[in-house]
């Protein structure tokens, strides 16, 4: 039996974050965390999603247990909860989760988690470059150069963190000094990848919401956001363009 | 949850757990494996290649050798098959993204092309995508082929000849055949083996054989008459038989010996539409009726001709129940008694009719189609009311007619003599129309025009050239084109009433 209260917001951002990527997902109750993680089926991305116990008003886990999810659904029925609802999650048998808010239940039948694709291990990267920024301008970023490119540079050396793209004609470059952001390493990197992903990745943040970029060459980047008031963490590893010859 | 039930989820199908995991055990032509494993090697060495169109039969193993490709390299696979959703945005994520994109396998790890780690991507039954809702699947897919993707992709089809030619030239195409019946057998013997299952080799034999050389089909009916079982025997493979078209024959039987009702339930079951399976009654009924009988079940079976008819006018498919329970369950009851004795059903003729008569029906179509458009007809009116007429006359009429009748309606030579089946006469036709330059007048405005010319320069030829001579460039076109008609179009007015090719003269 698993019974967990936590703001609506948390639960929309966590199955939102999900969606941009897959339709089924393990979620793990942990006894200190909820955590999922997947691969996308084009096995481009991965996504990891944590909410520590903390940011739960009640969190009651018997028995750690994993149960397979339509996250398409619970994001469906997470967009209907008001802002500031709480939002009770109750597990009673392998069958059916309960989403309570305000006068409403809905009961929704689970997925056995054996039907849906395993979950990949956390992989170790070597990222150079650590960039800290608020997650709205690297959201004004993307929208930029999604009008005109399909791929976009990352690269980030003394000088500060750019993002380029280049279109048949027009070009943009995003450049975010020391001074501007949040935290910075001045390492060398510069990584190429799809405006397609990005454009998914970003809409989990808004303003004010921290990123943290880990970034290296020729080598998939970590985009870590904190949502929901900093109570849920979801991170995004994107596997980088191959470079045209 | 009770034990039974988990039981049942974790047994496998066999044809899951024999997949082939390396290229090794790949059950496929040697020149097809050759021909992949070369494509895969210089991927592997960087070089970009086509994608691969794989086609043929269902259940020969197309997929089993993508897979077993992918294991046999070490490259992650990633399948997208037609359970899934696949709409062009789906396509686009999979594909276009998928084969621009360095990859995050399963496991987790980071597997970079720098490093010979690649990706296959496999599209299965590719010949579906178009048929889905979503119109444009195939579009997406070329535009992204054509970008030159930079993953390895394999391309399945069973009937690669339904793509888009289009599609078909971004791919290297490799054909399946279907497998030989010993090499299946072989499979099911090693499978037998593994699974501790006795089984004689013709037991195995009279499997293979139902299924068709389909090497899946073959696969799960062993283990449905095998699972669980410690030896099979020849009795257990006719339980099992697959419906086919060979069921066409018993189902004859049933309708012409019998009176039991059920076939038409039988004949439901066949892969046969109603329109085809009317063809096969129809063919057979004079084989095994006679007399009053035979008047009788050709009564019922052209009410269910009537029936069919409406369905296809009307588009109303309810109405096919009533035309295949006709035509088998009425055909059946009409019967006074049933005949002994064994008769052999036959396919209808019906097929190879049509088809050795393709190129005769489709000669009459075209003259039909001359006739309605220089007469202003339908062609449905064309056949009931002006070709056997014009037939007639160009077969019987004297040549210099028949040669103005058919220069008016265009006809060719092959046109004449498929109209009066005598080649000769179509030949002397056909001279006599090279002969005077007998031809259509298209442009009726333009016949006017060569109406006042005509009066202009009435008699005398030298005259005329001069005349041309002198037009201004205004008129220059249609001279020239007078020039040649007008010489010889002259000469036959002299000679006769005839002016060109308008039947005028002839029908007033």
């Amino acid at each position: 039996m698993i019974d967990a209260i936590v703001e609506g917001d948390v639960l929309k951002a966590v199955t939102k974050a999900m969606v941009a990527l897959v339709s089924e997902a393990r979620f793990h109750f942990k006894d200190d965390t909820l955590h999922s993680r997947a691969v996308d089926p084009a096995n481009v991305a991965m996504v990891i999603v944590n909410v520590p116990r903390d940011s739960f008003e009640v969190y009651k886990v018997d028995e750690e247990k994993i149960v397979g999810v339509d996250v398409n659904r619970i994001y469906d029925i997470s967009k209907s909860i008001k802002k500031g609802e709480l939002v009770e999650l109750i597990l009673e048998n392998e069958t059916t989760l309960k989403v309570k808010f305000g006068s409403v239940e809905y009961s929704v039948a689970l997925i056995d988690p054996s039907a849906i694709r395993k979950e990949p291990k956390i992989p170790n990267l070597e990222l150079p470059a650590k960039i800290v920024l608020d997650a709205g301008e690297f959201r004004k970023a993307i929208s930029a150069a999604d009008k005109i490119s399909d791929h976009v540079i990352f690269r980030s050396d003394e000088t500060g963190f750019y993002i380029e793209a280049e279109g048949d004609v027009d070009r943009i470059t995003f450049h975010m000094s020391d001074a501007e952001l949040i935290e910075f390493n001045r390492a060398e990197a510069k990584s190429m990848f799809s405006v397609e992903y990005l454009k998914e990745f970003m809409k989990v943040a808004g303003t004010g919401d921290i990123l943290t970029i880990y970034l290296g060459n020729n080598y998939p980047v970590r985009l870590i956001f904190d949502v929901a008031d900093g109570k849920a963490k979801v991170e995004y590893i994107l596997a980088p363009r191959i470079e045209a010859e | 949850m009770e034990p039974v039930e988990s039981v049942e989820k974790y047994r496998p199908l066999w044809v899951e757990k024999y997949r082939p995991q390396t290229l090794k055990d790949v059950v496929a032509d040697k020149t097809i494996i050759e021909k992949v494993t070369a494509w895969a090697k210089k991927w592997q060495s960087g070089g970009i290649q086509k994608p691969l169109l794989f086609g043929g039969p269902p259940g020969i193993g197309k997929t089993s050798l993508a897979l077993a490709l992918a294991n046999t390299f070490g490259w992650e696979a990633v399948e997208l098959n037609a359970s899934d959703q696949r709409n062009w945005q789906i396509i686009n994520r999979i594909v276009g993204e998928g084969a621009f994109n360095q990859t995050i396998s399963d496991e987790g790890e980071f597997l970079s092309t720098e490093a010979g780690k690649l990706k296959l991507i496999i599209l299965d039954e590719v010949d579906n995508i178009h048929k889905k809702e979503d119109a444009g699947g195939e579009g997406a897919l070329i535009r992204l082929l054509k970008k030159r993707p930079r993953q390895p992709i394999i391309l399945i089809a069973n009937d690669p000849y339904a793509l888009s030619p289009e599609l078909r030239n971004l791919c290297d195409m490799v054909n399946f055949k279907r497998l030989d019946i010993r090499r299946i057998v072989k499979v099911l013997e090693k499978i037998c083996s593994a699974e501790g299952v006795k089984a004689d080799k013709k037991v195995l034999e009279a499997i293979v054989r139902n299924a068709g050389g389909d090497l899946r089909a073959a696969i799960n009916d062993l283990q449905a008459i095998a699972e669980g079982r410690e030896e099979i025997k020849i009795d257990d493979v006719v339980i099992a038989k697959r419906t086919q078209e060979s069921d066409v024959f018993k189902v004859m039987q049933k309708i012409f010996k019998t009176y039991s009702t059920a076939v038409h339930n039988e004949a439901m079951l066949l892969d046969e539409s109603p329109d085809d399976l009317i063809m096969w009654v129809d063919e057979n009924l004079p084989r095994e009726y006679i007399g009053e009988d035979l008047l009788m079940g050709y009564k019922v079976l052209s009410r269910a001709d009537i029936f069919l008819g409406r369905v296809r006018r009307r588009q109303f498919y309810r109405m096919w129940k009533y035309a295949s329970y006709l035509m088998t369950v009425g055909v059946q009851q009409s019967k006074r008694e049933i005949r002994k004795g064994f008769t052999r059903y036959q396919r209808p003729s019906t097929w190879q009719m049509l088809f050795r008569t393709r190129s005769m029906r489709e000669r009459l179509k075209s003259i039909l189609t001359k006739i309605s458009r220089y007469s202003h007809l339908s062609t449905k009116k064309a056949y009931s009311e002006m070709y056997f007429l014009l037939r007639k006359l160009i077969s019987e009429a004297e040549i210099p007619v028949a040669a103005s009748i058919s220069a008016f309606y265009d006809f060719s030579e092959e046109d004449l003599v498929f109209m009066t089946g005598d080649e000769k006469r179509a030949k002397e036709i056909a001279e006599y129309i090279a002969k005077y330059g007998l031809h259509r007048v298209e442009d009726e405005s333009f016949l006017s025009t060569f109406d006042r010319k005509v009066e202009a320069v009435e008699g005398v030829e030298e005259e005329l050239e001069r005349f041309e001579k002198k037009e201004d460039d205004e008129e220059m076109e249609e001279a020239v084109e007078l020039k040649q008609e007008d010489s010889k179009t002259r000469k036959r007015a002299k000679k006769g009433k005839t002016k060109d090719a308008t039947l005028d003269t002839f029908f007033s």
